[in-house]
């Protein structure tokens, strides 16, 4: 008899949504962390008295809790208490005294818009009509799907016929579709950049993603408390249910024998014997460190290592003794499409940060989590943290090295256009390099969003929920379908444990 | 190998499609779904 029926490798959003739906199921299940933290880069952590989010800063579609807790039984509010964010964005330029936001309302936001571009105001409202409906057809169906092949995508296609339509964006681009709506260039700036959640700028970005700024007018919530609240909300519940959660407990490799996973086994050489083992980590890991090439078919081995990462992020936390002049949960500065664009090859393929005139400019998304909840610094101060992209390979460079100076840079950049002094109130400063979150979180390359998301990447191939080839070895998290980001990897959790409370019935 | 052949077919006829029906200033994406092109067979089995 084995120790558990499952054990799930990561404690993110992603492998306890499938570890609390296996215990549901009424297996035994344990759940492997390697940290002392839930959540993974859906966390929260305290330095000096302020609570800084380590990765994520929001969540939307948040039909997949819902579909989750539907599940389980449970009331997801009272599990994870959720507070919605409006504004969804700041867009700021003070060199330029641009500056707008965006409200939750669709109708708000073409307003917002039609006050500097009226063209592209009635051109929102035609964009939200045109994709309203194929956001609900794939939320409600692709997200939940199986894609391990081409069977399922048919089989995708039969229940919901409507998919189709939708099925020409992926062999679109996001800058195709927001150019074919929008002309004015901050109004293209501000539909463009949600293609780096894919790790791809916008050329090169799935036109899927395109809706994804269409999307967060559904809502975008925060959880009091921090980010943390949704993994520990979750941890709840599958505790609640009978399940287990282990801190510090590090897993080298999976017991494969025969091609079929026993268990794994621990840095300390522990071994923990499982019917099933679920790696909510990176696939690549699992794969390729985890498993190892010794029991792998070859055209597996080649298919897990030609895949490529997804842009890793750094995260700056800023603790500042004052209110910052800002005016929504996220602010950021204005890129064109063509910069992004240049951006990925000139700089990020090349190891080079981005320079403007030979000047640092640390573009990225700053979120004030304290505007939302003020408990998460001592009184009177806040909490800011910046989420930036670059390379994780810097050339001529190291990360450990060039931290200092990537943190003042980035300062500098948020200075210059939207808070013109904010070096002087930053109490308190750190940074997690790409290096740092491959270290911390265990994430090859620290891509936090994992494997990159374009349609070479998509569905049936990306690593499958339920292994092909090492059998009673299941996945989840960013890595595995549907993809990236919170609720995703949370909808990607109840995948993996339908698939495998279906194959244990 | 016969299943294989038959998805990098199945594959390149998407992509040719793409190609066909994309204009030459987005000419970048079709590019990097060629060149991806060849691994996805192999990423089917993942």
């Amino acid at each position: 008899m084995p120790d558990y029926d499952v054990v799930v490798i990561g404690g993110g959003a992603g492998g306890l949504s499938a570890a609390a739906l296996c215990q549901k199921a009424g297996m035994k299940t344990l759940v492997l962390e390697q940290s002392d933290r839930i959540g993974g880069c859906c966390s929260t952590f305290e330095a000096e008295g302020f609570h800084f989010d380590v990765g994520a800063s929001v969540v939307e579609v948040t039909e997949s809790f819902e579909e989750l807790f539907r599940r389980l039984g449970l009331s997801r509010e009272k599990y994870i208490p959720l507070v919605p964010v409006d504004p969804i964005y700041d867009y700021c330029d003070i060199t330029r005294g641009v500056r707008f936001a965006y409200p939750t309302d669709v109708e708000e936001t073409a307003k917002v818009i039609s006050e500097f571009s009226p063209e592209d105001g009635k051109a929102f409202l035609k964009f939200a009509r045109d994709f309203t409906p194929k956001i609900k057809g794939l939320v409600g169906n692709f997200f939940y799907a199986p894609c391990q092949g081409f069977l399922d995508i048919i089989k995708l296609v039969i229940k919901y016929p409507g998919i189709m339509e939708a099925l020409p964006m992926f062999f679109t681009t996001h800058q195709k579709i927001v150019r074919k709506y929008f002309k004015n260039d901050d109004v293209l700036a501000s539909m463009a950049f949600q293609s780096f959640y894919a790790g791809l700028p916008p050329d090169l970005c799935a036109g899927l993603y395109a809706i994804v700024g269409l999307l967060e007018h559904e809502g975008i919530y925060y959880p009091p408390g921090g980010m943390i609240g949704i993994p520990r909300g979750i941890q709840r519940a599958l505790e609640d249910l009978g399940g287990e959660v282990q801190f510090g407990k590090r897993v080298v490799k999976i017991l494969v024998e025969k091609r079929t996973a026993k268990g794994v086994e621990l840095w300390d050489g522990t071994q923990i014997t499982a019917g099933n083992v679920i790696g909510a980590i990176n696939a690549k890991k699992v794969y390729m460190e985890m498993i190892g090439r010794e029991h792998l078919p070859w055209h597996v081995w080649r298919g897990i290592d030609s895949m490529k990462l997804s842009m890793p992020c750094p995260m700056i936390y800023l603790g500042i003794d004052y209110e910052p002049p800002l005016r929504a949960h996220h602010t950021l500065t204005l890129t064109s499409p063509q910069v992004m664009n240049d951006y990925w090859s000139d700089y990020y393929l090349k190891g080079k940060l981005y320079t403007v005139d030979g000047r640092p400019e640390i573009m990225g998304l700053v979120s004030w989590a304290s505007k939302v909840d003020p408990g998460l610094a001592p009184e009177g101060k806040h909490v800011l943290t910046h989420m930036g992209l670059a390379p994780y390979n810097l050339a001529g460079d190291d990360w450990d090295r060039h931290k200092e100076r990537y943190i003042d840079e980035a300062i500098a950049t948020v200075e210059r256009y939207m808070i013109p002094d904010l070096s002087d109130h930053v109490v308190y400063r750190d940074m997690a390099t790409p290096k740092d979150l491959e270290r911390m979180l265990l994430h090859p390359g620290g891509a936090v969003y994992g494997i990159q998301t374009d349609l070479s990447h998509m569905a049936m191939f990306r690593p499958s929920n339920k292994s092909k080839s090492i059998k009673n070895l299941y996945l989840a998290g960013a890595s595995t379908h549907p993809g990236g980001g919170v609720c995703t990897v949370v909808a990607g959790g109840i995948i993996t444990a339908t698939l495998l409370t279906r194959d244990n019935a | 190998m016969k299943k294989l052949m038959l998805l990098a077919m199945l594959l390149g006829a998407v992509v040719g499609a793409l190609a066909a029906v994309t204009e030459p200033s987005d000419w970048r994406y079709p590019k990097m779904l060629l060149i991806e092109l060849p691994k996805m067979p192999f990423r089917y089995f993942v």
